[in-house]
């Protein structure tokens, strides 16, 4: 699927002879955003839009997560990870995960453990997928805020937490079951400020990111989306600071099967014939 | 331009290239030197961004530079340009290159000819002058050469940090530094007022042969296309001049010999902040039975999906790159080498790569089967740290894949597969049925000898394996335990299915085999008793007899042979112990001799010492033997930064 925006031109300005001028002469060449897709079709909503409000979880009675330093060359705040079991499964790319790796880097990978993922990737890529710079590595990731982050500066800590019944309703408008990934305190290393959360859901497999409030960087060189480099797949909503990441705010990756307002039904176009829900 | 239209026949002496041309040339094209100052014979499409246009249709920046012409036209030589602007053209969307962004403003250039004689190549001369040389990667203009829809040749932009974006190779940089030139002839059309931030750089050329499925008076239309990626702005051009059709690439260097990957350090940010450029390389190429297609090991980001410049297995099918992607190797991993089946099979010239890859540091190296056309990957290995030092990425190496893909042959220290101790090495093979691999040892002895360098005949499913041992499988041939090489055959059981091929030398000391497609022929390196220096040796199967193939010399030392599929060519490596240079060629065998080609011969590296030339693979696209190999020397000018590229020679 093709991302529905098409173009957001910009203006750009050139600096010549120590004179700042903007360009609007004749046949001056002006950038267009690129248009990015996905090949798997996870669809995009920010929560300017309906499609997706912010709402964040309660996590301060969730339990903290004991991050594993990847190397004794930096504290585990900085280059680690931690395991987050699920208390049910969970659809990556369709793949069915029954475990996370939470990294300090801000992000989470499709891994059991921290031998399989060690957390310390921390070159944030664009356009995505990407091949991760880490090793051991998994590559399925959801990038939450993924840049070179640390937690030290700001004591910062890392929590998860399953509910049975999701406390930030799913857009796809029914009650399911969410587990949620919280960093607070975070930001690029010798900041802090950034405190947001992964909320995921089990039946429509939606991925709520959500952003209480930025480091300084404000996410300059952050990437936010989800990969597969294994299949080709990949989709940035935010990169390079492209454009601004919403905080406090949300932004929220529907699977294909389950579009906003699915009401937890598969939604495959057409299959019996009709643009809706299968019988 | 307005030389001679065919310059292909004539004979050149060059760089110890060929030095007779026979090839065929043809008018075939019309006005393919555009010197009729328009587009007489060529359609338009898309955009319709293309003309014929002169050095004074293009103001430079200053004004004082020189437009550049292809080498020995004069400044009122006419060329063609297509274009991807100026600016907006309105062209639709679409994904032209197969990466993950849009392109845009199609324009094309085309002329349907009849093809007089087959196998057929076309020449030209080209440049790319780009807009988007200092641009995001992901503004990566492109361009390609169709016949008949099937792509022969491509590139993309070229970018100041050296990254790819595009799967089509990156052309040089201009060399320039950022100062706007404009077409303003009117001359131009539509094309007028394409913005070249950059400036025009040098010219290259290129020699690429048509597909082999034409045929002597099919009908053929070329089209060039070019596209801008990513948005609809910051233009790029494509310019043309003296294109020819003829039956093969003559002997000048820059005609046989072409640079296949064009990629440079990137800037890499390593923890808290620091940037670094980190270099790039690109080895090991291995290459199906027409040696135009390849698989080789690579670290630069040729697909757009490695910032990182992490080692990977990629293609190369005569056009773009593709990434062998369901594998991956981590930070900590190492590729160890690489095979490509033989076959035409299901559009893909080698369809199957076989990989020897340690995904990550804690694991053992395994053999891997990727599968380009379904994009699966299965694996053949699955052992558990069999190195008894402790390095796993020894377990499982050197991988050899027959020409149908149905049978890998590697080295392996793993106890479980060879019935030797684990870290002992020795060859083994297995079988794929459609579901499973089935692994064999073609001999079990337990003693420490080893055994190593595996090739199968490329034909079916290689029922041949030559490698090289100091074990002592016929029980009776190698029982001082020196280094020999032996033919095992894998219909046969026992001690019937060896035969021990090299008896040429009293030193009793042979390596590195190869065999021809019917496995007749073995070629291997063997020490001349006399200079004490290797050369190259045949064993003929049929007439159990071994012949020194190569001339006897006490300078050089070859290192390396790789047998072509028709029994009479090879492609080789040989040091010159005088100067320490390296050289790789192909040999042509008649009778009991070789005569030797160079194709890319040694030099001192700019940075210092001699230059690396090494990894030469030969096939035989019909009747012309295609070298394939690497080397960090800048044959062509357009390896200025000297890292290891991918290099392609096509002989006569």
């Amino acid at each position: 699927m093709r991302t529905p925006f098409r173009f957001q031109c910009l203006v750009r300005s050139l600096v010549f002879l120590g004179a700042v001028f903007t360009v609007g002469i004749a046949h001056a060449q002006q950038r267009k955003l690129p248009v990015q897709t996905d090949r798997y079709g996870y669809r995009a909503y920010d929560s300017s839009s309906a499609q997706c409000p912010a709402q964040l979880v309660d996590m301060s009675s969730a339990a903290a997560l004991n991050l594993v330093a990847a190397s004794s060359s930096y504290p585990a705040r900085d280059e680690g990870a931690a395991a987050v079991p699920l208390s049910a499964p969970f659809q990556l790319f369709g793949a069915v995960q029954s475990a996370l790796v939470a990294s300090s880097n801000g992000y989470l990978a499709a891994a059991a453990s921290v031998a399989a993922e060690n957390g310390a990737d921390y070159s944030s890529a664009c356009p995505l997928p990407a091949i991760a710079s880490n090793g051991p590595a998994a590559q399925a990731r959801i990038l939450v805020y993924h840049d070179d982050l640390s937690g030290e500066t700001g004591n910062g800590t890392m929590r998860s937490n399953y509910f049975a019944s999701c406390p930030r309703p799913s857009d796809s408008g029914v009650a399911e079951a969410c587990t949620v990934v919280d960093w607070s305190n975070w930001g690029k290393p010798g900041t802090s400020g950034l405190s947001m959360q992964a909320v995921l859901y089990h039946q429509t497999w939606e991925i709520a990111l959500q952003y209480r409030s930025l480091d300084p960087s404000a996410g300059a060189k952050a990437t936010i989306g989800v990969q597969d480099p294994a299949h080709g797949w990949g989709f940035a909503a935010r990169c390079g600071g492209a454009q601004p990441i919403p905080a406090p705010g949300a932004i929220c990756l529907f699977d294909p099967r389950y579009p906003p307002g699915s009401r937890g039904t598969s939604d495959l176009l057409f299959k019996d014939g009709f643009d809706g829900p299968l019988p | 331009m307005t030389t001679h239209p065919c310059r292909h026949i004539r004979v050149v002496l060059f760089a110890g290239l060929a030095l007779g041309s026979g090839s065929a040339c043809a008018q075939v094209l019309t006005n393919g030197d555009f010197e009729t100052g328009n587009l007489t014979g060529w359609t338009t499409g898309g955009t319709n961004a293309a003309a014929v246009i002169r050095a004074s249709d293009i103001t430079p920046s200053p004004a004082t530079a020189t437009v550049p012409q292809p080498p020995g036209a004069p400044a009122t030589n006419y060329f063609a340009i297509l274009s991807n602007g100026p600016g907006d053209l309105g062209g639709a969307a679409q994904f032209y290159d197969a990466n993950t962004t849009s392109d845009y403003d199609l324009g094309t250039l085309s002329q349907t000819i009849t093809l007089p004689f087959a196998p057929a190549v076309i020449s030209f001369d080209w440049n790319f002058p780009t807009s988007e040389q200092d641009q995001g990667d992901t503004f990566d203009d492109l361009f390609d050469l169709r016949a008949n829809n099937t792509q022969i040749w491509s590139g993309s932009s070229c970018k100041n940090n050296g990254s790819n974006y595009s799967n089509f190779p990156s052309a040089p940089c201009s060399g320039l530094a950022q100062n706007t030139w404009t077409v303003t002839g009117a001359a131009a059309g539509i094309a007028q007022n394409t913005q070249l931030r950059f400036g025009i750089g040098s010219w290259q050329h290129v020699c690429v042969p048509l597909p082999s499925s034409l045929t002597a008076g099919s009908a053929v239309t070329l089209r060039y296309a070019v596209l801008d990626q990513g948005d609809a702005s910051y233009d790029s051009a494509l310019l043309l001049d003296n294109i020819r059709i003829a039956s093969a690439c003559d002997a000048t260097r820059n005609d046989a010999l072409r640079q296949l990957s064009n990629t440079s350090g990137q800037n890499v940010t390593l923890k808290n902040g620091s940037i670094v450029v980190r270099p790039v390389t690109n080895t090991k190429p291995a290459i199906d039975d027409s040696g135009t297609s390849a698989a080789f090991i690579s670290n630069a980001n040729l697909t757009a999906d490695n910032p990182n410049l992490l080692a990977q297995v990629f293609t190369w099918n005569g056009a773009s790159f593709a990434r062998a992607t369901p594998l991956i190797v981590d930070a900590t991993g190492n590729i160890n080498g690489v095979a490509l089946s033989g076959a035409l099979d299901s559009g893909y010239k080698g369809r199957y790569v076989a990989i020897a890859a340690q995904l990550t540091s804690s694991g053992s190296a395994q053999i891997y089967r990727y599968d380009r056309s379904s994009g699966a990957l299965s694996s053949v290995t699955a052992t558990t740290n069999c190195d008894t030092n402790g390095q796993y990425a020894l377990d499982n190496v050197n991988p050899f894949i027959s020409t149908d893909g149905s049978r890998i042959a590697w080295e392996s220290e793993c106890a479980s597969l060879t019935g030797a101790a684990n870290g002992v090495k020795r060859v083994v093979y297995a079988d794929f049925n459609g579901t499973n691999w089935t692994g064999k040892a073609p001999f079990t002895d337990l003693t420490s000898c080893v055994a190593r360098n595996p090739r199968l005949n490329r034909s079916g499913n290689g029922r041949y394996l030559a490698f090289e041992s100091t074990c002592n499988p016929t029980l009776t041939g190698n029982t001082a335990g020196n280094t020999v090489v032996f033919r095992y055959d894998t219909t046969k059981t026992g001690v019937t299915a060896f035969v021990q091929e090299m008896t040429g030398s009293s030193t009793a000391l042979a390596a590195s085999p190869s065999l021809d497609s019917s496995g007749r022929y073995t070629l291997y390196l063997s020490v001349n008793a006399s200079s004490g220096h290797s050369e190259i040796w045949r064993y003929d199967a049929t007439a159990a007899s071994n012949t020194q193939l190569t001339t006897t010399s006490t300078s050089t030392i070859f290192l390396d042979v790789y047998a072509a599929g028709d029994s009479t060519r090879f492609a080789y490596e040989r040091q010159d112990l005088g100067t320490n240079f390296s050289e790789v060629g192909y040999g042509t065998i008649s009778g009991s001799t070789a005569t030797l080609t160079p194709v890319g011969q040694g030099y001192a590296n700019p940075l210092g010492g001699p230059a690396l030339i090494t990894g030469a693979r030969i096939g035989m696209d019909t009747t012309t033997p295609v070298v394939t190999f690497y080397s960090d020397f800048d044959f062509l000018g357009t390896n200025t930064d000297v890292n290891s590229e991918l290099f392609q020679a096509r002989g006569q």
